[in-house]
């Protein structure tokens, strides 16, 4: 299908711009050849990252945008539940509090159409979900300000525990909850709505662009014990969202798999480059995906995105069958490191597919470098039998540096800085933590994001390799986690004052959990688990509990994490 | 292979998961059979396809979990009891 030719109207700045992927064929920036023929539509303002859908949903407004639960859910169906929603909004908001709604739904029609609803309002969105604890889950409500939640009928059994007591009255709205006449009792202080409620579509109208404005708040784990709500702005993802569209060809015949949670910025790719595209995404329920062999048969998927270890996972389960997904033309991995094991049994399984590893902090906006799996040379190019991170995405730029921010000489080891567009804005309401590693080094102009992860600057013609963090992040499946906010949950949960975390098992792609070292003997860890499920995403939950009349301490007097470390490895031994 | 009971697998899910059990504030026996392990939180998606494939590799099956409904996958008595009968038809 061809789009028929409209006269171009002109983007504000090449980044804003916004393509067609049915008109997109050549590999490359798209910011920088968007002269070629994306056709701009008066009535859908480019710069938003929304501009895409609401594009996709002019042109092919009869195809599918989603397929969730069995069912497959129209552009123009999605964009006239998004529409309706942001008309409401609109029509209800409450006075004050910060441009953001929060979205508390899980796999749902709501949770895409709230999201694209919220932005089409001309809010950021916030994404909660019912599969963490409710007190983080509060946590991350209170820190952000929003004062308008938008919550789907599965979730809304938790809103009682998840909305804080005290604060300024909310507006919930549940558009597929016909009579919320429940809720609302439960929910005295606050204004609920249902789809009752619900204002017309054609109500609503685009307003205008502020490409500044943030576009998603996504909270991460903090060394400190308070999650961190990393403020993404329409600017830093519209113009990744075009060159990946560019990258893979995609078009309106995909099929994208959703495999990542909404509070994991990697669902930003999915979603809105399928949707600018014009291609269906496909959200597994939580129960599909633990067969993704089986959900990428039955859905058809033709790019598939996952952590490393859902595939490490479908490989120790077998799933792997040489030849079994034949429909793969793309096959994403970011996230975690990728060990090259993992791509070759992946490509055995899906030959007719390219097998990409992406690397990029939610700082600096979902992927920032990528590396294409190439059979001939890879193996030799991988480090540690992990494959390499590769080269900046278009636009981006990696600086490795040593401590005072000086690079280093080629084929040297430093701390990774991404400059480019898609830098984030920094940390919500946290000008400190934004100050401390959003930086401009030495003889640079521009602002660098410190990753914290120590790469290996390549030799002239080969990719940069990944070789672990500087500091005490680690990564559980998938999910970075900061050592320091577990620590400091289990000294809250214990009363405690020494206690250090440390991933294990250790994996060839992070840990397999957390063990968590007390000096004191006589702690009740029943109760203390308890206490950190209800806080704490079940990655974050020590697995085990070692107590010790007292942590020992290096020639420095910090605690010696290298020796409590090395007595887990002493035991495995 | 060998065929496996139920019974066998039943301890060896409770056995892997005994830290998070310990954290419910239930004696592993106590455990009900409809216990739905995914959808009350107690593991996430990955984790219990880890969980499936320590059981596997624990009890040296070779199930062939490709094509099969996830949907009974989560609940601990449906699980056991699909591990048993899927061993009890290879070993035949």
């Amino acid at each position: 299908m061809c789009p028929a030719a409209t006269p171009e109207t002109g983007p504000p700045r090449g980044e804003n711009f916004v393509t067609s992927g049915s008109l997109v064929t050549s590999m490359g920036n798209v910011a920088t050849t968007h002269g070629s023929g994306p056709v701009a539509s008066a009535a859908v303002p480019a710069g938003w990252l929304h501009s895409g859908f609401l594009r996709s949903a002019e042109l092919f407004g009869d195809r599918p945008a989603l397929a969730i639960g069995g069912r497959e859910h129209s552009y123009a169906e999605l964009r006239d539940s998004a529409a309706s929603i942001a008309a409401t909004l609109e029509a209800f908001a409450p006075a004050g509090g910060a441009p953001l709604t929060a979205v508390f739904a899980y796999r749902t029609v709501t949770a895409f159409s709230g999201l694209l609803g919220a932005l089409a309002r001309g809010h950021g969105y916030v994404p909660l979900n019912r599969s963490l604890p409710p007190a983080r889950t509060r946590l991350m409500l209170e820190r952000s300000g929003a004062r308008t939640v938008i919550v789907d009928r599965e979730s809304a059994e938790q809103l009682e525990e998840v909305l804080p007591p005290g604060s300024p009255p909310i507006l919930v709205l549940a558009p597929d909850e016909p009579d919320v006449s429940w809720l609302a009792s439960r929910l005295p202080d606050h204004d609920v709505l249902g789809a009752p409620d619900l204002k017309p579509p054609d109500a609503w109208s685009p307003g205008a662009v502020d490409p500044d404005a943030i576009a998603y708040i996504l909270f991460t784990s903090g060394s400190t014990g308070v999650p961190k709500g990393v403020m993404v702005a329409h600017r830093n993802v519209t113009g990744l969202v075009a060159n990946m569209v560019a990258r893979y060809e995609v078009s309106e015949q995909d099929r994208v798999s959703q495999t990542h949670e909404l509070t994991f910025d990697v669902s930003v790719f999915d979603m809105f480059v399928s949707w600018q595209a014009g291609a269906c995404l496909c959200c597994p329920t939580q129960k599909e995906l633990l067969a993704p062999g089986r959900f990428i048969r039955r859905s058809g998927i033709t790019i598939w995105f996952s952590v490393p270890s859902t595939a490490i996972l479908m490989k120790r389960l077998g799933m792997l069958k040489p030849g079994s997904y034949e429909g793969l033309r793309h096959s994403l991995f970011a996230g975690e490191p990728m060990p090259n094991e993992v791509a070759k049994g992946w490509i055995a399984a899906a030959p007719g597919t390219n097998v990409e590893n992406l690397y990029g902090p939610t700082e600096a906006t979902i992927v920032c470098i990528g590396y294409r799996w190439d059979p001939e040379r890879s193996e030799d190019e991988s480090e540690a039998g992990v494959i390499p991170i590769g080269d900046p995405l278009p636009g981006m730029r990696a600086l490795v540096v040593d401590p005072e921010l000086r690079e280093v000489e080629p084929g040297e080891v430093g701390e990774l800085l991404v400059g480019g567009p898609q830098v984030a804005l920094g940390y919500w309401e946290d000008p400190e933590r934004t100050a401390e590693v959003f930086v401009v080094p030495p003889g640079e102009s521009e602002r660098f994001y410190r990753t914290g992860d120590r790469v290996r600057l390549p030799l002239p013609g080969k990719p940069m390799t990944y070789l672990g963090r500087l500091d005490h992040q680690v990564k559980v499946r998938g999910v970075r986690i900061e050592l320091g906010e577990v620590e400091a949950a289990v000294r809250d949960a214990t009363g405690v004052a020494a206690v250090v975390a440390v991933g294990w098992p250790v994996t060839s792609v992070g840990a397999e959990g957390i063990v968590a070292f007390l000096g004191d003997a006589e702690v009740d860890v029943a109760a203390t688990r308890a206490v950190l499920a209800d806080r704490l995403p079940a990655a974050m939950v020590p697995r085990r509990f070692e107590l010790l009349a007292e942590l020992p301490l290096n020639s420095s007097g910090k605690f010696d994490r290298k020796r409590l470390f090395e007595s887990l490895e002493g035991e495995s031994g | 292979m060998s065929a496996v009971t139920a019974e066998e697998v039943r301890a060896v899910v409770l056995d892997e998961l005994a830290e998070p059990i310990a954290g419910l504030g239930v004696a592993p026996e106590e455990m009900p059979d409809d216990f739905d392990l995914l959808t009350s939180g107690l593991i996430d998606s990955l984790g219990l396809m880890e969980l499936i494939a320590s059981v596997n590799e624990r009890l040296g099956l070779d199930i062939d979990y490709e094509d099969l409904d996830p949907e009974g996958l989560t609940v601990l008595g449906t699980f056991s009891g699909y591990v048993a009968s899927a061993s009890a038809a290879d070993a035949r």
